[in-house]
């Protein structure tokens, strides 16, 4: 049952540590599934996102368009207009880009088509506000025209000043005339350019007016256009930052379930972990265990073999030692069987040898039957005080011999129990047997206590003290052990198979006892031994001993079955001088034919035989017996072996057992016993004729009260003549009712005297169908009841 | 000197057979006499033929009744189960039946009765037996 629990519980662990297994496997499986979802989203919130980037890039790009402009504006370097064009280029592809992401989503495009338009508007009037300012550029040219042509005025007059004398008079009249023309013709010219170039200078004044208002007008568009760009922007940028802001919850979220599967998938990776480490312990602790068991049981196999050995070396002296003065002293008298010189001695030698023989045999045997439970306890009314006056008794001899006394001190006189006489027995006799053993001078004194546990249980408790030579206080603790003495010293002076106290203790162990011991070496011991028993009542059913006085053997046919001559030998020797014919079977076959030949009264069969046993020959002869009902076949097992399991088993087919050795007696008991079953066996009665009636049960009913028993004998005949009277009125009306219920009435007091033919009569009545059969009936119902009747008053007659 | 007022213990038989009446009031009366002499209990047995005899004598202070199944006037033992029932607070109720109405007797236990006493040579013995039992119990 232990193992088989071990085993449910390892199965279970396994099964567990699968499941843990497979759950670990799919939360695993999740958490990477989990994680990838979570990264995913991550890694959209972590990627820099496009629409914003634009969004960002297109205001940046119009800011920076801004700028090139008025830098333009006013420095009037064209790398500014270049710069200015590139980005103008750049925002375009910025808003294609955009378009481009937001196809999907409806209202975004719609907003970025908005937007396209308002960048486009605002380009356009920053080129109007470039090209405005480049007509300037004619103003300053003119400026420096008119500078230069200022100079170039100056320049003539200082020529005309700066003419020599000699020079003008006589060597370049003609270049003084020449240059004189010149210079009043550039003077003519300057003039009108002079002229012409203040009035384009007041147009341009004029147009720099006009063009400052449509500067204004077109910042103030401007200004509107960046305004409206800036809110779609703004909302644009709202918008995106809502989607991401959608989109990072929704990887949080993910974060989060992953989050809470980790920690299951953690939680039962942990588990698994600490059952692993577990199973992986307890194996190897299991196994650390197996080794210890394999080494400790080891041990005790080396430790019991030499045990036995010892046991066995032992018992050999014990069984050779009577062997060798049975085997001798035998020897010694059929060398000289007629002289009577010693002869009764020597055959009480041998016989006291054979006594010793069978105790040992018998101790190992009964050593055997407890250490495999084969024994079972008895429950049976015993006085456990006589049984140790018996035991007294048998050793009595023993201790006169030796100068010991020998005292019971019975505190518990007169009662009884319930248990197994022969197992108590068992146990007083070999403790007073090893105390008369071991004491050579002094006393033991024994003692008989009981103390009371319930109104049904009581604790025998007996205890042996004697002054023997003690135990040594390092071997008290193995003394119950088998095949132990003290010492090999001890065996050799004293002998003995070592199996006594070790049968005790077992004995007292079975009844669920204790058994302890004090012991000093050299003063003495004491043996306590405490047995729980029911307490029985005082009746102890006595054996009637006599039978066998009453009982004769004759005509008796007793067969022998052996396949051993000295076993046939001996029986037919006991059963010597007896009236019975004896025949002998040597195998189980053998006795088979016999017995059907022979018809024997007796089969006394050995178990153990060639060819066929006595079990198998016991079978075929009860088969062979079975048509011969008048002829009663007791059979005898007869072995050396005969166990409780053999006896339970073949229960229905022996009548009685005989263990080998077997006393004269012994065998007396069982056949006497056999005969006396025949003797008052009686043939049965005829079974046909039954009694009228039976008056037995109503005198038991009334007890020893004579005057009741014939009041209700009396009440009987009229109560039941009343109602048949009744019936016979009811008949005549035709009232099968009535007649049923009067029936009923008076039927039941008829079975109570055991009237059964009335009875059924009367029953019949009760359970009619119809009303014809019934007159038929009642008619024999009163003719039986008339002879009951005068039956009943004679008995009373007599009776009187 | 006042007389000292004694416990009346009643027992019961309701039983139509004359035979089987007189069995048990006898048979009970005798036990008592040899068993129980109590000086301060008197034990009265009260036998019924009938039911019409049951329904009118019938004492409610009785303490153990036996009954049979089958009565007169197609009367049945459930109807005396019933008005005991009725009339007493504690009446132990044994069935007598010699027949084999099983269910007619189980629906008596349904309705209160203690047991089933079957009509052999053992209904006496077990009427002393519940008898016994009850005084010791009430002793």
């Amino acid at each position: 049952m232990f193992k088989y629990k071990d085993s449910i519980i390892e199965a279970s662990l396994i099964i567990l540590f699968t499941l843990i297994l497979i759950l670990v496997g799919v939360t695993g499986f999740l958490v990477w599934k989990r994680t990838e979802v979570t990264l995913d989203k991550a890694e959209i919130g972590l990627q820099p996102k496009e629409n914003l980037m634009l969004i960002k890039g297109i205001n940046s790009d119009m800011i920076e368009a801004e700028n090139m402009i008025l830098a333009f504006n006013l420095s009037r370097d064209s790398s500014h207009m270049k710069d200015y064009d590139l980005i103008v280029r750049k925002t375009a592809v910025k808003l294609l880009d955009l378009r481009a992401y937001s196809h999907q989503d409806k209202s975004f495009s719609s907003e970025v088509d908005t937007l396209t338009d308002l960048v486009a508007d605002k380009y356009l009037i920053m080129d109007s506000l470039a090209h405005l300012r480049n007509n300037y550029r004619v103003s300053e040219a003119m400026k420096k025209v008119v500078r230069r042509t200022s100079a170039v005025k100056q320049n003539v007059s200082d020529q005309k000043n700066d003419s020599g004398l000699m020079e003008k008079l006589f060597r370049k009249k003609r270049d003084r005339q020449r240059k004189q023309q010149e210079s009043e013709q550039n003077s003519t010219e300057l003039s009108k350019l002079k002229s012409d170039l203040y009035t384009l200078n007041s147009t341009e004044s004029r147009k720099e007016l006009i063009n400052n208002n449509i500067e204004y007008q077109l910042l103030q568009t401007e200004k509107k256009l960046t305004e409206a760009i800036n809110v779609i922007l703004l909302n644009l940028e709202k918008e995106e930052r809502e989607h991401l802001k959608i989109e990072l919850n929704i990887g949080a979220e993910a974060a989060k379930d992953t989050q809470g599967i980790m920690l299951v998938f953690l939680t039962l990776l942990i588990l698994l972990i600490s059952l692993s480490a577990y199973l992986i312990r307890s194996y190897l602790n299991k196994n650390k265990e197996h080794q210890l068991f394999l080494i400790e049981s080891g041990k005790q196999k080396e430790e019991l073999a030499a045990s036995k050995l010892r046991f066995i070396s032992i018992l050999s002296h014990e069984i050779k030692t009577p062997l060798h003065a049975i085997s001798g002293f035998s020897e010694q008298l059929m060398k000289n069987p007629n002289s009577q010189n010693g002869k009764s001695e020597t055959i009480e030698m041998i016989n006291e040898s054979a006594r010793h023989l069978m105790q040992i045999v018998n101790d190992v045997l009964d050593y055997t039957k407890l250490e495999f439970n084969k024994v079972a306890i008895l429950k049976e009314p015993f006085n456990p005080a006589e049984q140790i006056e018996f035991a007294l008794q048998l050793f009595q001899k023993n201790v006169d011999s030796k100068n010991v006394e020998l005292s019971f001190d019975n505190q518990w006189k007169k009662r009884v129990v319930l248990g197994d006489q022969i197992k108590w027995r068992q146990i007083v006799v070999n403790l007073i047997s090893n105390a008369v053993k071991f004491t050579d001078s002094g006393s033991i004194h024994v003692q008989l206590l009981a103390l009371t546990q319930s109104d049904r249980q009581v604790l025998v408790k007996l205890v042996v003290k004697d002054t023997g030579i003690g135990i040594d206080e390092k071997e008290l603790k193995s003394i119950f052990e088998e095949f132990k003495q003290e010492n090999d010293h001890i065996t050799v002076k004293y002998g003995g198979s070592g199996l006594g106290l070790n049968i005790v203790s077992l004995l007292v162990e079975l009844h669920g006892g204790y058994i302890t011991v004090r012991s000093e070496k050299g003063k003495g011991s004491e043996f306590t031994v405490e047995i729980p028993y029911q307490i029985g009542t005082s009746d102890i059913p006595q054996i009637d001993k006599k039978q066998e006085e009453f009982v004769s053997l004759e005509n008796m046919t007793i067969l022998i079955a052996d396949d051993e001559p000295y076993n046939i030998k001996l029986l037919r020797k006991m059963l010597e001088g007896m009236p019975c014919q004896i025949l002998e079977a040597t195998n189980g076959n053998e006795a088979l034919e016999m017995a059907k030949i022979f018809n024997p009264d007796v089969i006394l069969m050995d178990i153990r035989m060639p060819d066929k046993n006595g079990v198998e020959a016991a079978i075929e002869i009860r088969e062979a017996f079975k048509g011969k009902e008048n002829h009663i076949l007791s059979i005898v097992a007869l072995s050396a072996g005969i166990t409780e399991e053999i006896k339970n088993k073949d229960l229905d087919i022996f009548d009685a057992f005989l263990d080998k050795p077997f006393r004269e007696n012994e065998l007396f008991e069982i056949v006497f016993g056999i005969k006396k079953d025949l003797n008052t066996q009686s043939k049965d009665e005829n079974p046909d004729v039954q009694p009228l009636f039976n008056l037995e049960t109503l005198k038991k009913t009334t007890g020893t009260n004579t005057s009741f028993f014939k009041e209700m004998v009396e009440t009987f005949i009229e109560s039941t003549q009343n109602g048949l009277n009744e019936m016979s009125v009811n008949l005549k009306k035709s009232e099968l009712n009535q007649i049923q219920l009067v029936a009923h009435r008076i039927a039941a007091p008829c079975k109570h005297l055991e009237a059964v033919a009335l009875y059924e009569l009367l029953k019949q009545i009760e359970h009619a169908k119809e009303i014809d059969p019934v007159e038929k009936w009642l008619n024999e119902a009163h003719l039986l009841f008339n002879q009951i009747k005068e039956l009943l008053e004679i008995e009373f007659q007599s009776s009187k | 000197m006042g007389a000292v007022n004694k416990e009346v213990y009643r027992i019961g038989i309701i039983e139509d057979s004359v035979f089987y009446n007189q069995l048990i009031h006898r048979g009970i009366e005798d036990h008592l006499n040899r068993c129980h002499v109590d000086h301060n209990r008197d034990y009265l047995v009260e036998t019924f033929m009938s039911y019409d005899d049951f329904y009118r004598n019938f004492n409610g202070n009785t303490k153990l009744a036996f009954i049979d199944y089958q009565l007169d006037n197609n009367a049945t033992g459930l109807w005396v189960v019933k008005e005991i029932r009725e009339r007493c607070t504690n009446c132990q109720m044994y069935m007598l039946s010699d027949a084999k109405r099983i269910w007619d007797l189980y629906s008596c236990i349904l309705e209160g009765a203690d047991g089933i006493i079957l009509k052999d040579k053992e209904a006496m013995f077990w009427c002393k037996y519940i008898l016994e039992n009850l005084l010791i119990n009430h002793v």
